[in-house]
């Protein structure tokens, strides 16, 4: 630059060219909205993204998460890598937070009822009236309940102290509370806690029913661990439920006892164990074999329909792998005697030596201070006898997720003034006097400590949003409290109360540093995280054993199980949620029954048939499902749906399964019976819709989702051991057609002596020699010059199913929901989906495989070629980028796609004038600025998340390095849970995606086309069933 | 008088002297000119009808563009059906005229003459319609002149590798030379129209159309060597255009479509549909107008041999793709065939396999071929099994993708159904005009085979 002169001519011409293109007129008149910074704020810099850490509070899980938030809004949730449960992932219901924040639907000012209908009122007006109100029931001693959700942090605390000084109670109330794993535990092993459960560890893993990899405590901490179980070639997963669960089609084999018949299995097992002597050492052998004695393998095959050598074999496989670990609890189990099977687990694992090694009581899951449904119901007693006079709801939404005979609508009418401190109109808040809307956890300061030792910070990544003048709910309580004059000294605002309960942490753990230092490195780090130690246990087992008894008429029995994507059907107001498709039937936006082949045959009625659902509770019509997944005798439906309020994505979708329920609970420990009715199924009259995503699970020979047996893969194993072992894969229980392994199956031709390592398997092979990346495609002209060839590795192994990916790419790529009418026309605009099939279904070892597929960027891609105009082109770094601009919408390229992986804007979801507009307001506030919204007429699909590839390479150049490998992640790779998706650059031979993508398990999807794809898929392992 | 014309009459007099001894050259002048004139009633009800079926289609188009493609049946996988079955159908009708008048020319297959002109006037008008349909079944219509190659300062060019891209030099050159050789043909039959016109207006009209013709032997001389040029230009035209337009689909790797069949089996096809189409125009025109001496029965049972050829060819193709997928490796291709028969779309697959190679079977026999009702129905049949022929390839090709879980079927939506109508009621609009306004059989052609008025002796 030193030699460049600037001389007057050019100065003038400069201006010249400038002053004509101004006169011209040539520059489009400007968008008439801007970012009005007249005066900047000095932390803010437009187009630099800020990450804030807080706590996931979408469900009790409280995975630690990272907000992003540009020009001062919250734009994408990731999970917090640095979190010690979640360790970066994060689910789908986390990720679709932000449609909480940015409802539309979202209370917009405190609101009273007036002669049955809402009526704004202001702060002051709302406050005045529920003083009066509550301060009046206080001093009079009339009755005072508060009911909120888990909270284990501050705001709990802040309720229990503001009823006690309201001469009232706090109840905090979940509705999957799992109050019988605490009881079971504390009858068992003294300790009321949910364990830790180390999925990592385990070697052998038979879950009775826990959907550890749905909804089950916490998913994403087990997703991570299960992947890294599975990494591990001889870890084997069993899943014994009447409903094959998406946990269930990731395990190696099904059990499908009878519904109710768990707890006799586990039993079984641990008669097994402890008769031919299996296990550790236990000083209570004589007196646990006598106690059970009668569940020999053969009367646990007449109370379960397990074969007895199965019984025997299940039992000698978990004893012997070390450790093993069983699970039960979920949902879809919880019974009248669900106790009882929790205790026959504890036994099951105490026996085989698991506890203390995979269910620890350190880091325990924070359950502990949650109401059980019994007590719920105590509260719904007083509050119907007219002994509750001010009633205070935040974060619970009972009278939708309890079943009608709990009766909390009506006795909710018998209270004398009911505040809701709830965000969002739901069933609950519309039966209440006062709306004193809360800001949503993104926008609100809070803590929690979802299990020992991890006490966790919520921190507002951003101002409230304007068009909802809500409050802090820790702010209304201390308002109220004042208002209402209780008694006691009350913290000035919420933010000085939760600091003063942080001053003993800080005692603690501050390290002598400023308390300011200490809470500022809370802030950043998403909270404090200490090493919880175990509390030791021993077995202090007083059993009580009886099988649920499923009541009334029907042939089939009812299981009701909860939604992976709306969890109890909070996630159910999320469009995001309602439109990703259930990992199992791949439905959206509805209700249905599953119910098997020969059911259905039974009756007459296939896919989406209306089928009418009877117990003696109650009747609802539903589409059906068919679904081989499920028992003969079982019929199952989703909860989650079937809302009366609570916004527009939620009201009036499918049915409420809990209006089939009958009076039912578990005696000993006051939970809610899901499981114990009988149902009566016929075709129903009303014409209704099914509204799927993929219809047949079946992939044709295609040869899309690939399988290889371990022992192929463990090549030195000798020729007749690997024939053997794919046989067995092959010929196991169930059809020919099993296993399909793919074209590459063959074992690979090793030098003599050559032991593949044990790690083949995992996804990440540090050791292994790589040969050259795959040649780019595309080498000639200035493509030449291309520094990096991104690709994607995806592991078909550890990939479950779950679909957060499908989320996260909703959210970073601006992707529109379209809504079930569109959906059933094919219009998804989802710009990765997860595949299911179902390759055998029947119990014992079944094959459900689950193939993520979005753009594969192929390296001779079919839909370039197409496009008259290059809308499509293949940029020098091996992507396959779609210019939407330049689209004229003729729509060949997705015909000439094989992978159907491109979305066409058949309506303006854009343009807030039309019907068709995706984003209301304030949901276009979540938009990623970065990612251009796309118009009616033109093709989008994956783009790799070319933005964040810029912003990585971006940030290379400003520190004058190289890019380095995982510094760039997609939105997909970065929120799987089990990082079953990776990505990065084939040109670097070091890098992991290099890596994988030579690996013995790559192969590519349609390989026979060679569309050369960007995306190495691995191929899912099928484990020897003998141990 | 040319060679080649020296040649023509001598050879052919007496073979197609069809017309009455007594037939005058005045009396054709007056029987083709019949049709031309203020028309009647029964036109206008005819031409209002139809101007209404445009508008409502003129209607559905401007929600469609305002709204979005949403509006029609579109799923993925099937992201092209009516409007591209419609865009292949209107291409294939109108193969037919060059065929009829350039083809038929060069190979001296006289009966021609008779039904040029309504061939010719068909294809024009035909690919008029065909030409809309690639434009408004895009996303952007809007944007549709990016297909055509220009120089612009960002320099961007359309991407010459897509057969989107060919598309739109094979149907603009096709526009191009079927307007031209159908005006040429016309400019001696507009100069006696010019003469024969009272109206001012009407008498300017044919001045264009007539190029300003006097009938002199330099203008004769001139005529028919263009003629034979346009001919012989126009005539690898028959065989390149619909052979571009079947690689829209060959081209790419959907199964179904990818085959090297397509290009002859397209060509055949769209002379099939295209004759087909022509007799069921000729049939109501000759009955109308009184002129069966004119368009006589032996050149209706030529142009029915056309059809029966054709058909054979096609049905040919039916089973050679059928037997390539049953007998090639592939097994996405032999899924798909099996699909196309008996899944989803069977129903269309056999409306095409009955219209296009049974029914037209009949066509052996002669009876049929002379039965005027009889032909007119069978060719109904073979328009419409022409229509779902494209139907099929198109829709149940990318109804059964590689990818087995993209699967949802496509139904035609109201807005397509009214916008294909609109376009039948755009294609008849123009012939409606054209049989009322030019003469639609070439008198001087016709004339050529009359006897020579001087020549006659006297009686």
């Amino acid at each position: 630059m030193s030699d460049f002169v600037f001389t007057r001519r050019d100065f003038l011409k400069l201006v010249g060219i400038g002053a004509a293109g101004a006169a011209s007129g040539c520059a489009r008149p400007p968008a008439d909205r801007l970012i009005p910074y007249l005066i900047p704020p000095e932390d803010i810099l437009p187009g630099v993204p800020y990450w804030y850490a807080s706590t996931c509070r979408e469900c009790p899980a409280g995975c630690g998460i990272l907000v992003k938030a540009r020009e001062g809004r919250a734009i994408k949730i990731e999970g917090n890598p640095g979190h010690p449960l979640n360790r970066g992932g994060l689910c789908s219901r986390g990720q679709a937070a932000l449609q909480g924040l940015y409802d539309p639907d979202r209370v917009r000012t405190p609101m009273m009822k007036q002669a049955g209908a809402w009526k704004s009122v202001t702060w002051d007006e709302a406050l005045k009236a529920a003083g009066e109100k509550l301060g009046a029931a206080a001093r009079a001693k009339k009755g005072v309940a508060v009911l909120t959700g888990h909270e284990t942090g501050s705001l709990g605390a802040l309720a229990t102290a503001f009823a006690a000084a309201a001469g009232g109670t706090h109840l905090a109330w979940e509705p999957f509370g799992h109050e019988s794993l605490r009881e079971a535990n504390r009858r068992s092993f003294g300790v009321a806690s949910v364990p830790a459960y180390d999925f990592a560890k385990a070697e052998n893993v038979i879950t009775f029913g826990a959907d550890f990899l749905e909804t089950w405590l916490s998913p994403v901490q087990y997703a991570r661990d299960f992947a890294t179980m599975r990494a591990r070639p001889g870890s084997y997963v069993i899943a014994v439920e009447p409903r094959l669960s998406l946990t269930g089609a990731n395990a190696d084999e099904w059990v499908a006892a009878r519904p109710g018949g768990e707890m006799a299995l586990a039993l079984g097992m641990a008669r097994v164990i402890l008769s031919e002597n299996l296990g550790p050492m236990v000083a209570e052998r004589g007196a646990l074999l006598d106690a059970v004695s009668a569940f020999t393998p053969e009367a646990v095959e007449r109370d379960t329909d397990v074969p007895a050598a199965q019984v025997t074999a299940m039992a000698r496989r978990f004893a012997n792998s070390h450790p093993s670990l069983a699970v039960a609890g979920g949902i879809s189990t919880q019974s009248e005697q669900s106790v009882a099977l929790l205790s026959a687990v504890n036994l099951l694992n105490y026996v085989a030596g698991n506890v203390g090694a995979t269910v620890r009581f350190d880091r325990t899951q924070n359950f502990d201070g949650l109401a059980s449904f019994g007590e719920l119901q105590t509260l719904i007693q007083s509050m119907s006898e007219g002994k509750v006079e001010v009633l205070i709801v935040h974060g619970a939404n009972p009278a939708y997720a309890t079943p009608a005979w709990a009766g909390f609508a009506a006795a909710q009418g018998r209270v004398g003034f009911k505040i809701s401190l709830s965000g969002v109109l739901d069933e609950t808040a519309e039966g209440c006097d006062l709306l004193l809307p809360s800001l949503h956890s993104i926008e609100s300061l809070g803590d929690a400590e979802p299990a020992r030792g991890v006490h966790a910070m919520q921190q507002p990544a951003m101002q409230k949003v304007p068009a909802f003048d809500a409050r802090c709910a820790g702010d209304t309580l201390l308002a109220l409290a004042r208002g209402a004059a209780l008694s006691g000294a009350w913290a000035a605002d919420w933010t000085s109360y939760v600091q003063s309960r942080w001053k003993p942490l800080h005692q603690r753990l501050g390290g002598g540093r400023e308390f300011d230092v200490f809470w500022n490195e809370a802030l950043q780090n998403g909270g404090v995280f200490e090493a919880a130690a175990a509390t030791p246990v021993r077995w202090s087992g007083t059993l009580a054993f009886a099988t649920p008894q499923i009541k009334g008429a029907g042939d089939l029995t009812l299981v009701i199980y909860p939604s992976p994507n709306l969890y109890d059907g909070r996630g159910a107001n999320k469009s995001w949620l309602q439109e990703l498709p259930d990992p199992t039937s791949k439905a959206v936006w509805g209700s249905w029954a599953e119910i098997h082949p020969e059911t259905a045959k039974k009756l007459g009625v296939t896919n989406g048939d209306p089928l009418k659902v009877e117990t003696e509770a109650g009747s609802v019509e539903v589409p059906a499902y068919v679904y081989a997944g499920v028992r003969r005798d079982v019929v199952a439906i989703p909860l989650g749906q079937g809302h009366s309020a609570y916004g527009r994505s939620a009201k009036g979708r499918g049915v409420n399964a809990l209006e089939l329920l009958s009076p039912a609970e578990d005696g000993a420990s006051g939970a809610l019976a899901y499981l114990g009715a009988k149902a009566r199924v016929s075709k129903g009259a009303k014409a209704m819709d099914l509204v799927m995503t993929q219809s047949a699970k079946d992939q044709r020979d295609r040869e899309l989702a690939q399988v290889i047996p371990v022992a192929v893969l463990l090549g030195g194993a000798a020729a007749g051991e690997i024939k053997a072992a794919e046989a067995a894969a092959r010929g196991g229980p169930g059809t020919a057609a099993q296993l399909r392994p793919g074209t590459a199956t063959e074992p690979l031709a090793h030098p003599p002596g050559y032991q593949t390592p044990a790690h083949a398997v995992t996804a990440y092979q540090p050791g292994q020699q790589v040969r050259a990346p795959r040649e780019n495609p595309v080498a000639s002209g200035s493509y030449q010059n291309a520094k990096h060839r991104w690709a994607m590795a995806i592991d078909l192994n550890s990939c479950t199913g779950c679909s957060a990916c499908a989320v996260a790419c909703m959210a970073e790529n601006n992707v529109p929901t379209v809504g079930p009418e569109m959906i059933k026309r094919g219009r998804e605009m989802s710009w990765i989906r997860i595949e299911r099939y179902e390759e055998n279904l029947a119990p014992g070892r079944h094959d459900v495989r689950h193939l993520p597929m979005m753009c594969q960027h192929c390296g001779d891609a079919p839909c370039e070629v197409v496009c008259p105009v290059y809308a499509t082109y293949h940029n020098p770094e091996g992507l396959n980028a779609q210019i939407y601009n330049r689209c004229v919408g003729t729509r060949y390229c997705s015909n000439n796609c094989p992978y159907k992986v491109r979305a066409f804007n058949w309506f303006d979801y854009a343009a807030p004038e039309k019907p068709t507009f995706a984003f209301p307001e304030p949901l276009n506030w979540q938009l990623n600025p970065d990612v251009t919204v796309r118009s009616k007429g033109v093709m989008e699909k994956c783009t790799m998340c070319v933005q964040r590839i810029l912003e990585g390479k971006g940030n290379a150049k400003d520190e004058k390095r190289e890019v380095r490998d995982g510094e760039i992640q997609t939105a997909c790779a970065q929120s799987c849970p089990t990082e079953a998706i990776v990505f990065g650059d084939l040109m670097d031979p070091e890098s992991r995606v290099s890596r994988l993508s030579h690996g013995e398990r790559r192969y590519w999807a349609l390989n026979e086309l060679n569309t050369k794809p960007g995306v190495t898929y691995l191929k899912k392992t099928v484990r020897p069933e003998s141990a | 008088m040319s060679e080649y014309e020296a040649s023509m009459t001598a050879e052919t007099v007496g073979v197609t002297e069809h017309l009455p001894a007594s037939y005058t050259q005045k009396a054709l002048n007056d029987d083709v000119f019949r049709m031309i004139g203020w028309p009647g009633r029964i036109w206008w009800a005819v031409f209002i009808l139809d101007l209404a079926i445009l508008l409502t289609g003129g209607i559905v188009l401007r929600n469609q563009i305002v709204l979005g493609l949403g509006v029609a049946g579109y799923t993925r996988p099937v992201m092209w059906a009516a409007y591209i079955t419609n865009f292949v159908f209107w291409v294939g009708i109108a193969h037919c005229g060059t065929l009829v008048s350039a083809v038929l020319y060069l190979f001296r297959s006289h009966f021609r003459r008779a039904v040029y002109r309504v061939a010719e006037a068909m294809t024009v008008f035909g690919v008029l319609t065909a030409a809309l349909f690639p434009l408004l079944h895009t996303g952007r219509p809007w944007f549709g002149y990016w297909l055509v190659p220009y120089p612009s300062q960002r320099g961007l060019w359309p991407n010459f590798r897509s057969p989107l891209e060919w598309d739109v030099f094979a149907v603009t050159t096709y526009l191009t030379i079927s307007s031209i050789f159908f005006l040429v043909g016309l400019i001696p039959d507009a100069a006696v129209a010019r003469d024969r016109a009272k109206h001012p207006a009407m008498k300017l009209l044919y001045q264009v159309f007539s190029f300003g013709w006097i009938g002199t032997n330099t203008n004769w001389k001139y005529y028919y060597g263009g003629y034979i040029f346009f001919a012989a230009m126009a005539t690898p035209l028959v065989f390149s255009v619909h052979s571009v337009v079947s690689w829209d689909f060959a081209m790419a790797q959907t199964p179904g479509w990818h085959s090297t069949l397509f290009a002859p089996y397209f060509v055949a096809g769209a002379i099939f549909s295209g004759v087909a189409m022509v007799i069921n125009l000729l049939i109501p025109i000759r009955k109308t107008f009184k002129l069966e001496h004119i368009v006589t029965l032996d050149h209706m049972e030529k142009l029915s041999k056309l059809v029966l050829l054709t058909s054979n060819i096609v049905a040919y193709s039916y089973l050679t793709e059928f037997f390539i997928a049953w007998y090639g490796p592939s097994k996405l291709e032999r899924d798909l065939f099996w699909y196309r028969f008996t899944g989803h779309y069977w129903w269309a697959a056999w409306i095409m396999f009955t219209c296009n190679a049974l029914i037209p079977l009949a066509l052996w026999f002669k009876p049929v071929r002379r039965n005027m009702l009889v032909l007119f129905i069978l060719c109904l049949f073979v328009n419409v099994g022409m229509w779902f022929e494209r139907f099929v390839i198109i829709a149940t090709s990318l109804a059964r993708p590689v990818d087995p879980a993209v699967t949802v079927y496509y139904r035609m939506s109201w807005t397509e159904a009214a916008i294909t109508a609109g376009a039948f009621a755009w294609f008849f609009m123009f012939f409606l005009i054209f049989v009322r306004l030019l003469p639609a059989f070439s008198i001087a052609e016709i004339k050529e085979t009359l006897t020579m008025p001087m020549r006659r002796k006297p009686a």
